[in-house]
């Protein structure tokens, strides 16, 4: 008895062995399919021009240096955008964020007449929708373009992370906890304001997070909605601009100068515009993984 | 517990299908950015407005605006976008400066609408679909400039009345407006200048020449040419480069016989739809196909579909030609050098293109650049404005600042008074990268000197990389000689439907038979050509050379 579960036990362990290694080896085959063209766009940005026109950057800096990040700093229009981006970017994921709750929190409460239908509403919308002519002629109809709220309204509202957010709340806080508040003579906004949302932290964060780095890497509604007032184009449709402004030749044109902006000055652009997202992930994380709610109530 | 399972289980669909549709179809998808663009623009393109042609009926009696106009106009001039470092096209210096020296003169208002170089057909659609388009439509190729007029988004022109608000730019260029400005019998665009000047050159790698006991010179013909890159392959040093063939379609014009025939060009002569079913074509291809099977050219040409990954065969020393508009900052021949100290560059005479017995055509420019239109929604006050702009653009001291800057600060000027480049120059002043091309394109098409001879030595000032000089003296030499078999394509007076509709699927086609021509192997390369040559017809090309063939016998093409 104790031998023959000694032998599962072993080829257990063996088994598990072999998965082990060949989950890990995902992991890093995935991470590595992640982060090294991340590392060769970085090591990119970092080399001397002539070895990047020839290809021969792979993950290490040819000819170190950081010229291009010095035109990038010089570079008012840049530093603009880099601005727009992040004004954007807040604007869009506060907004986000309130319009989420107020709609998440109603629909997640048992006794709310017809949540259903609304619930319906909102989940129409995610198997259908305008497209993006309807849509680029709302905006243009409502009178948005070239406005900065043609970024922040369109997309604030989000019927993905409504459904989770509504999920979360009716799964992790207890309809007790809000009758004993309600015992107590909470009304629904002190409820919303001093239970709910301190206890969807990790959620409010995540979907945050999600807002925020969705708006950031977007620029497919600026470089429709955003054409003549160039002083408002985020940092991606300016990195756009930037990247496939075709070094191609127009052979219609007498091309008297070259026009094509350097590979390098490319990529330190793509690792400028990378760098502000990639900074607010740590300090968000620790929700991720965070259960605030154990132990909190027994039923 | 049930309700809870399907609670659990709708979610998981709902989280399936919110991911599916985040795939497939949500407003961020990068997919959707090509085709959306083009409905919007042709279903909201209304015909052009009756008071657009009202200014047309009477020649003579013009209000004078050389006050400037009672009311403030708005006159929005589109401008090409190309992403220059540190450069707004919308507000910088000159945007300033013609404001205050013309705009504020005459009471308008001068705005530039940014158009992006690399889509900029789109761009021109949406904004006219959301009538914000510029007063002034504008393209360098004739068919998109026709394909315009054909949406009606354009309004006919009255000739005398740019000749009125504009006498200076209608001197310079009443004969080409008049010659091809009118489509259908109405005058619809006007032009800017294109002076004869052009910097395209392919450069080789002297030093492997050389190196296999041949001179540059020596590359009279196709099969000489041939010939050293066997050698170059058998002394390993490397092949010809090539690119795939897309866009532009000239490839054949050396494998033309000469002299032309005018019918047989216009019939097959297009920048944007290839003629692969010709003999030209087929001699083309085989040429392309022996080169191919014999490994002296780029193996991968097909992947080379823009010009950063030809160059960067030729700079890392893969391959030994490269074509390029050659100017003075060009960054290839100094990476060239840092990747390979050793190389030495020549310009590759026109004739190592063409099989012996055959001349070095090319396609000739047609002698304007800009193809300018009059939105159908400005008005007539608008389009008077462009008028006055285009004349006030055409003086040549205002063209010469637009082009040059401040005097002591951009140039200074040498003894023939000639602008000479202070290429440190950063101030306020600056130029933008094409040295504000994108504003003076509406007058001409690069810039010029009352003396050609000056006009000469500031070109070549423009295009010599330093210490290479010889290259421009080499280009300018060739280009001399090859002149009179340069002709260019015919022009149709009318809309080519049929091209329009389908240029574009003919173009991957194209690309597509063209690369499986190439690369089969020599005894199947008949068979290939065969089939592929019927799928070409067959997928549109045969309907658009009836509509050509209907448009010639009725003589209407120049």
């Amino acid at each position: 008895m104790q031998a023959a579960s000694g032998v599962a036990g072993a080829s257990r362990r063996r088994r598990l062995d072999f998965w082990d290694v060949m989950i890990r080896l995902v992991l890093v085959i995935a991470s590595l399919a992640c982060l090294l063209p991340f590392i060769h766009v970085v090591s990119k940005s970092f080399s001397s021009d002539a070895y990047v026109i020839a290809n021969k950057v792979f993950l290490w800096p040819e000819g170190f240096t950081a010229e291009a990040y010095r035109k990038i700093f010089a570079d008012d229009s840049i530093l603009r955008s880099l601005y727009v981006s992040v004004l954007v970017t807040v604007l869009f994921t506060v907004l986000g964020m309130t319009i989420t709750i107020c709609a998440a929190y109603p629909l997640s409460r048992p006794q709310l007449q017809g949540r259903r239908t609304f619930t319906f509403l909102f989940l129409f919308t995610m198997y259908f929708s305008g497209g993006i002519i309807p849509d680029y002629v709302l905006v243009s109809n409502l009178g948005l373009l070239d406005s900065i709220w043609s970024l922040v309204l369109p997309l604030s509202f989000s019927a993905f992370n409504l459904l989770i957010m509504k999920t979360a709340i009716a799964s992790s806080i207890p309809a007790s906890l809000e009758e004993s508040a309600r015992i107590d003579g909470a009304g629904h906004f002190r409820i919303l304001l001093s239970i709910v949302i301190p206890l969807s932290k990790p959620i409010l964060a995540t979907l945050s997070l999600f807002y925020a780095v969705g708006r950031w890497n977007t620029y497919q509604d600026a470089l429709f909605y955003i054409k003549q007032n160039v002083d408002l184009r985020p940092l991606q449709l300016k990195l756009y601009y930037l990247v496939i402004q075709s070094s191609e030749s127009f052979q219609l044109e007498a091309t008297q100068v070259s026009l094509s902006n350097p590979e390098v000055l490319k990529a330190s652009c793509v690792v400028f515009a990378t760098i502000p997202i990639l900074c607010i992930y740590p300090f968000i994380q620790k929700y991720f993984v965070q259960g605030v709610m154990l132990g909190a109530v027994k039923e | 517990m049930s309700r809870k399972r399907f609670a659990s289980l709708a979610l998981a669909s709902v989280m399936t299908a919110g991911l599916l549709a985040a795939c497939s179809g949500g407003n961020d998808n990068n997919n959707e950015a090509g085709p959306s663009g083009e409905p919007g623009g042709s279903s909201a393109a209304p015909t052009a407005t009756a008071s657009a042609s009202a200014g047309a009926s009477s020649a003579g009696d013009y209000p004078d605006y050389s006050k400037g106009f009672p009311k403030r106009v708005s006159l929005d001039i589109p401008v090409y976008e190309r992403a220059f470092e540190g450069w707004n096209v919308s507000d910088n210096y000159y945007t300033r400066w013609i404001q205050k020296e013309f705009g504020d003169k005459y009471n308008i208002d001068v705005k530039f609408v940014p158009i992006t170089r690399t889509s900029e057909v789109q761009d021109f659609e949406q904004l006219l679909a959301s009538h914000k388009a510029p007063d002034v439509i504008f393209h360098y190729d004739m068919p998109q400039a026709l394909a315009y007029y054909g949406e009606d988004v354009l309004q006919p022109l009255d000739y005398d009345e740019v000749a009125h608000y504009a006498p200076t730019y209608w001197k310079n260029m009443s004969s080409t407006n008049q010659q091809y400005g009118a489509v259908d019998g109405k005058n619809m665009f006007v032009f800017a200048a294109r002076p004869d000047a052009d910097n395209f050159v392919t450069l080789i790698r002297k030093d492997w020449v050389e190196k296999v006991g041949m001179k540059v010179e020596d590359l009279t013909s196709l099969e000489k040419f041939n010939e050293m890159l066997q050698k170059w392959k058998e002394a390993g040093l490397g092949v010809a480069g090539a690119s795939l063939i897309q866009n532009n379609f000239t490839y054949d014009y050396a494998f033309r016989d000469w002299p032309v025939d005018p019918k047989y060009h216009a019939l097959y002569s297009d920048l944007g739809v290839g003629d692969f079913t010709t003999a030209d074509s087929e001699r083309f291809l085989r040429n392309m196909n022996y080169q191919y099977n014999h490994g002296l050219i780029d193996k991968e040409f097909y992947l080379r579909t823009d010009d950063a990954k030809t160059k960067a065969e030729f700079v890392g020393g893969k391959t030994g030609t490269y074509g390029l508009y050659l100017t003075n900052n060009t960054d290839v021949i100094e990476a060239t050098l840092k990747n390979n100290p050793e190389a030495e560059f020549a310009v590759l005479p026109p004739t190592a293109g063409v099989p012996e017995g055959r001349v070095p055509q090319a396609r000739a420019y047609w002698p304007f650049g800009m193809i300018m239109g009059i939105n159908y929604e400005s008005s007539a006050e608008e389009r008077i404005a462009f008028w006055m702009y285009l004349e006030w653009m055409s003086q040549p001291d205002n063209l010469f600042f637009l082009q040059n800057g401040v005097e002591g600060q951009n140039y200074t000027l040498d003894a023939d008074g000639l602008a000479v480049k202070n290429a440190d120059y950063k101030g306020e002043s600056v130029l933008s990268q094409n040295n504000n091309k994108d504003y003076w394109c509406l007058v001409t098409e690069t810039a010029q000197y009352a003396d050609p001879a000056i006009t000469l030595k500031a070109n070549k000032l423009a295009w010599s990389p330093k210490g290479y000089e010889y290259l421009v003296d080499d280009l300018l030499k060739y280009r001399q000689e090859t002149a009179q078999y340069r002709i260019p394509d015919a022009m149709f007076t009318v809309v080519l439907e049929k091209v329009n509709e389908y240029k574009a699927d003919l173009n991957s086609l194209f690309q597509e038979l063209y690369v499986k021509c190439v690369l089969a192997p020599e005894d199947k390369f008949d068979e290939t050509y065969a089939a592929a040559k019927e799928q070409y017809l067959e997928a549109g090309y045969q309907e658009i050379l009836d509509e050509k063939q209907k448009a010639i016998d009725a003589g209407q093409f120049r």
